[in-house]
């Protein structure tokens, strides 16, 4: 039992955009399904949201990224891939293997374990602002370091406030004219008190 | 001929040794090579989506070899384009 080696892979699953929720509900659940079916051991999953592809698939722009991160074995990849070929709303799958050679009982599972929740439907105006989750969260959360790009599109709202603010700034420079100072209280009192 | 070795002539002469480039992620101990970065990955990539060849770059040969690997996984999943040429996105 102990000598049970498996391997450490990740699969990058996306999907179409309008499918609906009810089909990525159906098709997450009918990977989880597989994944206890053949002893998968799963460490992570990431649901990246919304993404524009870089290139048109079957027509579609946008993607749903789904991204699992596991130890498992080649019994489970064939029947994944299997799985996905036959799928309609998979656009694009890749598996890449990380690890070979684990022993599932002494891995460490806590400090990569992280796993997201699909969106319901309720949540569909939320999506727009869900916080960056999974190895985003854990980058950004990291000093110094670059965002990612879809953490930089979620913290939109926020970058623009100091932009707002700093707009007052340049309003500073015009003071010195003489149009203006009627406008400057400060500047008029300023003049008053000398 | 005549035109040419005109041409020659305006040109610049370098002196001194080539400046020497440094690998970045030989520099960046921490920098990973990630193809789930696609931000990253486009620094060494030109407009058109085409891998910047180390002569340029200035990429040592094993981490040209991860990126190159790592682009044409980001390209397979669509997280950068195989070319921008003729995408309408």
């Amino acid at each position: 039992m102990s000598e049970e080696r498996l391997r450490k892979y990740e699969t990058i699953v996306v999907t179409r955009n309008d499918a609906g929720y009810g089909a990525q509900n159906k098709f997450h659940e009918k990977m989880s399904e597989l994944m206890e079916e053949t002893g998968v051991r799963p460490i992570r999953f990431e649901f990246w949201g919304k993404r524009r592809l870089a290139y048109q698939i079957d027509k579609a722009s946008k993607g749903l990224y789904h991204y699992h991160l596991y130890l498992g074995e080649g019994e489970f990849l064939t029947a994944m891939n299997r799985m996905l070929k036959l799928s309609s709303i998979v656009l694009r799958y890749m598996t890449v293997k990380l690890d070979d050679d684990i022993d599932p009982d002494s891995y460490d599972f806590e400090t990569e374990q992280h796993f997201d929740v699909l969106p319901s439907e309720s949540d569909e105006r939320k999506d727009r602002d869900r916080p960056t989750t999974g190895w985003d969260a854990e980058y950004n959360a990291g000093e110094g370091k670059p965002k990612a790009p879809e953490a930089a599109k979620a913290e939109k709202p926020t970058e623009e406030k100091p932009a707002a603010e700093a707009k007052p700034e340049p309003e500073e420079k015009p003071a010195a004219d003489a149009k203006e100072e009627p406008k400057n209280k400060d500047g008029a009192n300023a003049e008053g008190e000398e | 001929m005549r035109a040419r070795s005109d041409g020659d002539k305006k040109k610049k002469k370098r002196r001194g040794p080539p400046r020497r480039k440094v690998c970045s992620f030989c520099a960046d101990k921490n920098a990973r090579i990630d193809y789930k970065n696609p931000a990253m990955i486009k620094r060494f990539v030109t407009e058109r989506g085409k891998i910047v060849p180390r002569r340029i770059s200035g990429m040592c040969a094993k981490h040209q070899r991860e990126l190159c690997t790592a682009v044409k996984r980001a390209r397979h999943i669509a997280l950068m384009p195989y070319t921008s040429v003729g995408s309408s996105n």
